[in-house]
């Protein structure tokens, strides 16, 4: 393959860079995935943490009182459910990397009952692999942008090296054969999944 | 003993080769779970008909399964889909990459099956959460949970032998500062949330 010198050593910084950017989240993923492939062994517990009741105004349902009433009540993470239930009890739910809160605000809305779990290290862990979305506080979005920043640094460092591959190593047979054969047992894996 | 850094080039490449589709795989679904993108053909793509001796005596839950078993199609069923009065029978086998409708007359054992192919981008990413166990798969297909084991298995190498090379011939003192910079943000992200 003919390239310039300053071709190739674009490609790879680009190569090298893609890799060290997103490390950390490449690595969460590796490590998180190989733990769910093996969810027997690495089991995730629950572990019921607070149960009270807290008297509250309805004023404390605005938004903005709201968020405060959360935070006070340590409360975190992303909203995930917020329904009405026919007899009036609203019920919120958060969730956050190892914690899950719910929130049963009764009907009158003079009280909210508030429960929580948290689960242990593989939970926090398995967790942290099923974030997704720009969704919720700010932290939340940065999460979701270095999930994309970090998929597109694995599609940067697969077609950067196929070209570094093709530019530096002379005999190419070995290299031509893993890779069509790792494309043919995909390709045939999906063909009998869509048939 | 020391490696030379072309060896250590040519296994970084071989392992980097090897696992390049399931990479390819997994950062694609990446992308589609952050963003929602529904990428699933909703069109029946093919149809067929059969009889099939039944015991319509059985709960729906055994019920299917025979059926999905003289079918012989591989798939989940999704219990709380099951569709039955006196008549008929509706159910659905599911897993990444296809649908089955099936439709049962209980009174003469005549079966409909709408097939429903999800498309080549919706089966690349489910990918993502296949492990070779579908009820029902072949050989084939559960020779996966090998390919995908090893492949993580040679991905961690390869991410190693690159670090590696990096970390011999390649570092500067910048580096450090950005990249280590970059890997307490990512952590501060990652646990801040």
């Amino acid at each position: 393959m003919k390239m310039s010198g300053q071709t190739y050593q674009t490609i790879r910084k680009i190569h090298l860079y893609a890799c060290l950017t997103t490390v950390v989240f490449f690595l969460m993923y590796l490590i998180s995935g190989f733990m769910m492939m093996h969810h027997d062994t690495f089991h995730i517990e629950e572990t019921p943490h607070t149960d009270k009741v807290i008297p509250i105004k309805t004023t404390d349902l605005e938004e903005n009182t709201w968020t405060r009433f959360l935070k006070m009540n340590g409360i975190k993470g992303r909203n995930t459910a917020d329904r009405t239930q026919s007899d009036g009890t609203i019920i919120k739910e958060y969730w956050t990397p190892g914690e899950e809160f719910k929130l049963t605000i009764n009907p009158d809305q003079s009280q909210v009952r508030i429960e929580s779990v948290v689960k242990n290290l593989n939970g926090v862990i398995n967790d942290l692999h099923r974030v997704r979305s720009y969704k919720g506080p700010i932290l939340w979005h940065l999460y979701a942008l270095m999930i994309d920043l970090t998929a597109i640094a694995m599609i940067l460092f697969v077609l950067t090296g196929i070209i570094l591959w093709l530019k530096v190593l002379k005999n190419k047979r070995i290299g031509w054969t893993v890779l069509v054969l790792g494309a043919f047992y995909v390709g045939l894996t999906m063909y009998y999944l869509m048939r | 003993m020391k490696i030379k850094k072309s060896q250590l080039i040519k296994w970084h490449v071989y392992a980097g080769l090897f696992t390049s589709v399931y990479i390819l795989a997994f950062a694609f679904s990446s992308l589609v779970l952050n963003h929602g993108w529904d990428l699933e053909n909703k069109e029946v793509t093919d149809y067929w008909e059969t009889t099939l001796q039944l015991d319509t005596s059985l709960e729906n839950d055994a019920l299917s399964h025979l059926i999905q078993d003289s079918l012989q199609i591989m798939g989940w069923i999704p219990y709380w889909e099951f569709r039955r009065d006196a008549e008929q029978f509706k159910f659905r086998v599911t897993h990444f990459g296809k649908d089955h409708r099936i439709t049962t007359n209980l009174i003469n054992g005549r079966v409909t099956v709408e097939g429903v192919s999800k498309g080549v981008l919706a089966t690349f990413h489910g990918l993502h959460f296949f492990n070779g166990k579908i009820p029902g798969a072949s050989n084939f297909l559960r020779s996966w949970a090998v390919y995908q084991w090893l492949t993580m298995a040679v991905l961690v190498i390869s991410l190693i032998l690159g670090l590696i090379l990096w970390a011999r011939f390649n570092i500067h003192k910048w580096h450090l500062y950005l990249f280590g910079g970059l890997t307490v943000v990512s952590l501060i992200i990652m646990l801040g949330i």
